[in-house]
């Protein structure tokens, strides 16, 4: 390990689209599924990540290394996550959020998620729709079918996007 | 598509329309299940059940929410004049309760929040409620059945926590259709945290508490007149917070609890108080009714365990003039306990602090005595919370001439490594 060797170990990651990254090793174990290889020993090689692009990867990379220079000071990481996810687009966060999650790695999972959450607070549904480009696919008497079943919730809900 | 969102949203603006970029593809709605409900949860819970209208991907997500919280404190105080609408929103709210537990769907429940003002009429749909938070392992538990209004308070015959919960087998106990009974069965071992407020707690509930959820931590219980004793001892308790307010006929309190760390009592007239065995108790705060008396039973109690403390918070009652004596009686028991050296204490906070010399007196005794103290916090408003009397001009000169007498007095001898608060 790092520690014991005095040289910093450098790990190689390899996206789906067989883009090659290299990554301390300190700071690539922030995900626990490289973690679990490391120390299973399969991390000899090169680490292929079939579940994560390039330009993703290249993205969460940066991330880990940002978020592992900065000494344990839970104010200055959350700070520097929410810098590091302000210029993200929603296209960006879905990649980084599926990543994040196949990468098992809590911080940034929760981040991202809250970033999402963030954006949809106190929306209207037609508004949520538009900006996600969610498809409605219910009938007219459908939706209003799902109106009705919790129609107390939808009374007391007050979005500030429309006035 | 268009038409039918316009149809749906007819409030929205062209202009608006303009400024926001459409997706080519719903990348949102192909995130897996587990990803879609962690970003739900960061939403209040009523916008997370709205999700479900934003099409039939969506239409379960929120079911797997694995903390529910209802709270409807907010939606009914806008028609709070009228009482009728107010009774028939509270039935609405009951229904909705009845309808979310119905179709939800998690295996296990986080956190289950309920809050708002019902009376004993709604005590058997509360019980449903409690039963299928229990099916579902509820680690945090909140019933807060309160009226922010005054008014509904006085009226409300408030709802009895069903303890027939705790003492009957599951299988009888759930006779009802309720999917929550789906053979899971009950397990009581994963509450941890239980706080119920303005909800009948009795003397047997509260055994039964302390007895049945042995991984419970953490302990409130707020407005109820009918415990009158409370005995939370045991040498595996897992308790480490216990607050207890607006008891008033709370008479007798025992607490022996070899994990506590925090304890609060408020507006409770305790006569009997006993505190031992708490080697890991480093917070107490105690709000006194109007006499103090409260302050002085604490203070007699805490020979064994008031060096440990690093968080001691007492407020006194009120002062008004035809009232002065009792403060005093507290601050005399006070000096005496701190007159020994306090190895833990760093905060000190003083409330309604009037500048009189057995006050600065104590004072000067706590910046002696108090060895690590990091924070004096004094609160010299001294009008008593007990009269509405209407804002006086006077009052402001009044408080500000004890600031002033207090910064010539006490902040000159204060040490600079000590943080001075004066709210």
């Amino acid at each position: 390990m790092a520690a014991e060797t005095g040289t910093p170990t450098t790990l190689t990651l390899k996206s789906n689209d067989d883009e090659l990254f290299s990554v301390a090793e300190s700071a690539a174990i922030l995900s626990v599924t490289i973690r679990n290889m490391v120390e299973d020993g399969c991390a000899g090689g090169v680490i292929p990540l079939d579940n994560v692009d390039g330009k993703t990867l290249a993205s969460v990379i940066t991330y880990m290394n940002g978020i592992s220079a900065i000494p344990a000071d839970e104010e200055k990481k959350k700070s520097y996550r929410d810098k590091f996810l302000s210029d993200k687009d929603f296209e960006t966060l879905a990649d980084m959020v599926l990543a994040a999650n196949y990468l098992n790695m809590s911080c940034l999972m929760d981040a991202v998620s809250a970033k999402i959450a963030q954006v949809m607070e106190k929306k209207s549904v037609g508004w949520v729709r538009r900006k996600f480009g969610i498809e409605n696919d219910y009938t007219p008497e459908e939706e209003a079918a799902v109106k009705e079943e919790h129609k107390w919730t939808f009374e007391g809900v007050e979005t500030d996007d429309d006035n | 598509m268009a038409g039918k969102r316009d149809k749906i949203d007819p409030g929205f603006q062209a202009k608006k329309r303009a400024k926001i970029t459409y997706n080519d593809k719903d990348r949102i709605s192909h995130l897996a299940d587990d990803i879609l409900v962690m970003i739900l949860s960061l939403l209040s819970f009523k916008e997370a059940v709205c999700t479900s209208v934003l099409s039939s991907r969506w239409i379960h997500v929120w079911k797997q929410i694995p903390s529910l919280t209802f709270d409807a404190h907010v939606s009914l105080k806008r028609v709070a004049r009228g009482f009728d609408i107010s009774t028939i929103k509270r039935q609405k709210y009951v229904k909705w309760v009845n309808s979310v537990i119905q179709s939800h769907e998690a295996a296990a429940l986080k956190e289950f929040r309920i809050c708002l003002n019902l009376s004993n009429l709604a005590r058997k749909a509360i019980t449903r409620w409690l039963k299928f938070a229990f099916a579902r392992r509820v680690q945090v538990l909140e019933l807060d059945l309160s009226a922010k209004e005054v008014f509904f308070r006085r009226q409300f015959s408030h709802c009895a926590f069903p303890e027939e919960l705790l003492t009957q087998s599951w299988g009888e106990a759930s006779s009802s259709s309720k999917p929550s009974s789906d053979g899971s069965g009950v397990d009581f071992n994963f509450l941890k945290v239980l706080s119920l407020k303005y909800v009948v707690v009795t003397c047997e509930a509260f055994k039964l508490f302390i007895r049945n959820f042995p991984k419970l931590e953490r302990l409130v219980v707020e407005g109820t007149h009918d415990l009158l004793k409370v005995e939370a001892c045991g040498p595996s308790l897992a308790l480490k917070h216990l607050e207890l307010s607006c008891c008033e006929n709370l008479k007798t309190v025992k607490v022996s609890a070899p994990n506590l760390t925090t304890l609060i009592l408020a507006k409770v007239g305790v006569e009997n108080l006993s505190i031992e065995n708490v080697p890991k108790l480093v917070e107490v705060s105690a709000d006194s009714r109007g006499d103090g008396v409260l302050a002085e039973k604490i203070l007699s109690a805490s020979s064994s365990w008031i060096s440990q403390l690093e968080i001691f918070s007492l407020k006194l009652s009120a002062k008004t003039t035809l009232m002065w004596w009792s403060p005093y009686c507290v601050r005399r028991v006070l000096k005496s306990s701190v007159k020994f050296p306090h190895e833990h204490l760093k905060v000190f906070k003083f409330y309604r602090y009037f500048g009189r010399p057995d006050e600065v007196e104590l004072l000067e005794s706590v910046l002696e005595n108090c060895i690590v103290l990091e924070k004096l916090v004094i609160d010299p408003d001294y009008r008593s919370p007990y009269f509405v009397a209407p804002q006086n001009p006077d009052d402001e000169n009044e408080k500000q001439a004890v600031v002033d007498a207090f910064k010539l007095g006490i902040q000159s001898q204060l040490p600079q490594h000590i943080e001075l608060v004066i709210l």
